[in-house]
This record gives structure tokens, sequence and C-alpha cells, in this order.
């Protein structure tokens, strides 16, 4: 309607990566007017928001990403293709792009659908951000990386081939090392009250050695999963999908990972790596703007 | 422009529902307005069209006016005039009494002729002694100038003829008898 560019519109982006994040803009005639970006630990408190918000103007669009594993992306639209990868095609929605897909299964659509109290307006794939984003298309390998998991795209020839997401394991561990530097903490306390203050010193240091070297463990933790995740995906990548070499792999991050990342994918993988600030929010609002 | 998501967004609508009800309340109030504004554009054209009627009528009402006030005039005019007749008829009536009055029995009054200023008496008279003692005198003393012209008749009665004339001019009324 020719009224509606005079109107401003309301793009909310969300996702839940160990809290849920959220990202609000305020858009006239396709520019972004405002932002405000927002984290809740509750689900109920981010549909409040939500809905408050969906109450102050009326053209509001939710989009979020779907973040199960039963998604993927094909390199064609036919039907038999899926039928070759032993996807049911009967089972899942399938979003068609040129001359490439991305699917997911219906039921998790529909549950996600169902999951909050206000409506979602836009529903994206975990990989369409990432194509959105991409612009090398050629022997390029994505990683999309956030806390609980990675999201990897594989493009052979302008198009992706290959789609993975794979939950990272390090959720255990993480556990586990921060249950240990909490006994630690116990043990020094226990200490403090019973030894003299000269030892105590001696203790107070060994302790402190061992909390950084775990620490360290945390944080190379989530880059080594990352290259284990990575060299199994390229290791299927070459078996079952493409013959060409990958060029270059591009990582998405979303977190923060340690920029070691790039010499520990060169030297393990001897593939050039790269590490990109991601606002996976941002894009998936611009996607969604780009609809309207 | 490629589209990634699986879902398409509900159509939205551009207002809430209570500024909707604002809305139509206030383009309610504007239509009302308009109209309210169009009636009294109506109206003064109305007042306009009755105004200059009457400014016409008025116009009219004025030369009528004057028209009657003219002819009031004139009947002013007219009734002083008929009243002046009147009293001169009455004067005149009056003279002609006087007249008859002054004529002494022995005379015998054929007729007579009254101008604006003067007087024509035909008459017989047994003598010219009679006329001249009795009709004479009266005569001399109303008219300035009288002049006798006598004829003598077969039976020696004398037939006369008197003109009385009289200086002043404001006389300007004819009878005859």
């Amino acid at each position: 309607m020719f009224l509606k560019k005079f109107f401003k519109k309301q793009f909310i982006s969300f996702y839940f990566d160990e809290k849920y994040k959220l990202l609000l803009e305020h858009v006239k005639n396709n520019k972004i007017i405002d932002s405000i970006e927002k984290e809740f630990e509750e689900k109920k408190d981010i549909e409040k928001f939500i809905k408050e918000k969906i109450d102050e103007i009326p053209q509001t669009f939710v989009s979020t990403i779907l973040q199960t594993l039963n998604q993927g992306a094909i390199d064609s639209c036919s039907k038999q293709k899926y039928l070759d990868k032993d996807i049911d095609f009967d089972n899942v929605k399938i979003k068609c792009i040129d001359n490439y897909s991305f699917y997911a299964s219906i039921y998790d659509i529909t549950k996600l659908l169902k999951e909050y109290s206000f409506n979602i307006d836009f529903l994206y794939s975990i990989f369409a951000p990432i194509d959105f984003f991409a612009k090398e298309r050629k022997n390029r390998f994505y990683v999309l990386v956030l806390n609980n998991y990675i999201a990897i795209l594989g493009y052979e020839n302008l198009k992706p081939i290959y789609s993975d997401l794979i939950i990272l394991s390090n959720k255990e561990e993480k556990e586990e090392i921060i249950d240990e530097i909490e006994d630690i903490d116990l043990l020094n306390e226990i200490e403090e009250e019973s030894i003299s203050e000269d030892i105590e010193d001696i203790d107070e240091k060994e302790v402190n050695e061992n909390l950084k070297e775990d620490i360290d463990k945390l944080t190379t933790n989530i880059e080594v999963n990352i290259l284990n995740s990575l060299k199994k995906s390229i290791k299927e990548y070459y078996e079952n999908y493409s013959n060409d070499f990958i060029e270059k792999i591009i990582i998405l991050d979303t977190i923060g990972i340690d920029i070691t990342i790039n010499n520990l994918i060169e030297e393990e993988l001897l593939i050039a790596s790269v590490i990109e600030n991601f606002d996976l929010l941002k894009i998936i609002n611009r996607m969604s703007i780009e609809n309207i | 422009m490629r589209t990634y998501s699986f879902i398409t967004p509900k159509k939205k609508p551009l207002f809430k529902e209570d500024t909707k009800l604002w809305l139509i309340f206030i383009i309610a109030s504007f239509f009302l307005y308009i109209f309210f504004g169009l009636f009294l554009l109506f109206k003064t054209y109305l007042f306009d069209k009755d105004s200059k009627k009457l400014t016409q009528q008025i116009e009219n009402l004025k030369q009528k006016t004057t028209k009657i006030i003219a002819q009031k005039e004139f009947i002013y005019k007219q009734k002083a005039l008929y009243e002046d007749i009147l009293t001169k008829n009455d004067l005149v009536k009056q003279q002609i009494k006087n007249l008859l009055d002054l004529i002494p029995d022995p005379i015998t009054l054929e007729r007579f002729y009254i101008d604006n200023n003067k007087l024509i008496i035909y008459g017989i008279t047994p003598t010219k002694d009679i006329y001249n003692l009795l009709m004479l005198p009266p005569l001399k003393s109303i008219f300035s100038d009288t002049k006798t012209y006598f004829y003598e008749l077969p039976n020696g009665w004398y037939q006369f003829k008197s003109e009385n004339f009289i200086k002043s001019e404001d006389e300007n009324q004819t009878t005859s008898n």
C-alpha cells in the first residue's frame, strides 16, 4: 500500500544461545532509524518484551532461526535429489533459492511456532543467514560459531552442496572444570582456616596457577572442538560431496573466539582461514527487511 | 530478491485498533467541519442574495417614497390652489353680490363682464341722472377709472355701458356671466 512507506516498521530478531538474544530495529523507507539489543535469561521475559513491542507498533515483524538438527541445504530443488539423500520429502518444508534449497522438518517448524506466545513472521534455517552473507562462493567453507553449536555450509560452485549442524560437546567438560574450580576454592577456604599464613601464600600461588590452566583449557576447548568438528566435516565433504579442494574457511564468529584458531586450522588442515565478526541478529533482520 | 523464510508473515494492520477508532472519529469530524463550512457558505450565499434583493427593494421603496413625496407636494400645491380658487371664488361671489347690491332699484342690469382688473356693465336706466346719482359714486369709489357710455332708447330710457378699471395687476381670474 502507498501509505506503508510513511509508517515506521519494527523488526525484531531473536535466537537462543545459552540465553535469549534479541535485536530490535526501527525501519523507515528501508533505513534503520534506531536499534535496541537485549538479552533475556527467561523465556517469559522475552515473550513479555516482544508482546509489548507488538502492541506498540502493529507493523512489527518477528524473525528467528531454526536451531534443530533436522535441517540442511541441498544443491537442488528437485524431489529426486531429496530422495537420493534419504530425506523424507513429505515431512520437510523446502525453501528453494535459485537452483539450491534449504529444508527443515515440518514438525520442528510447527513446534517452534507453537513454542512462543507471540506470532513469528519469518522463520529461517540456520544456514540461511550464512548463505545471505556469503560473498565468496567457490570452494569455500563457512562456519557459523555459536556458544553451543556450529553450523557449517560448504560451497563448491556458487551454491551450497554441504551443510552440517554440530552441537559442541564441551558443555559437560565445561561443567566438570567449573566444578573443579569450585572444589579448589572450597579446599582453599579449609586451608585458610587450618594452615599457617606462610604455607597459605604458597598454596594460593599453586591454586592460582591451577586455576589459570583450567581456564585456559576451558577457552582453548572451544577452538579445539571447532577444529575437531571441522576435521570430521571436511573428511565427510571430500568423501561424499566434492573432489575440489576447499580453498578457504571463513569463520563467522558470534561469540568472540580466539584468533589462534586460524593458526590451528592452517597447521592441522592446511587451509587458509579467516574470522569475521558476524552479527547474526542484524543479518536475520536484514533478510526480513528485504522481504517486506 | 531472495526469500529465505519458511513461513510468510501475516498481513499487518497499519494502525492499532484504538488508533483506528480515533482516526474514524477525526475523519468523521473533519467531514462534519467541511459539511458545516459548506452549509455556512450556502447560507451566506442565500443571505447575500436576500440582502441584495432587500437592498433593491429598499432602493425601489426609496424611489417610490420620492415619487409619493413629489405627488404629495403636487397634491399640497393643488390643495393650496384649490383653496386659493375657492377663496377667490368666494371673493368673486362676494364681489358679484356686492355688485348686485350696488345696482339701485330704478336701474336694470342686462349683463356684466368681470375681468382681472375691469368690470363692464350693461344695463338700462330711466335717466342719466339716476345713473350718475345712484350708480356712479359707488363705482368710482371702487375703481380707479370709470367710463360710461349712454344710448338713448326709443322709449326715452337709456341703455348704458360702464367700463371700470382697477390698476392693480394681481387679478388674473376671469369670470364671465
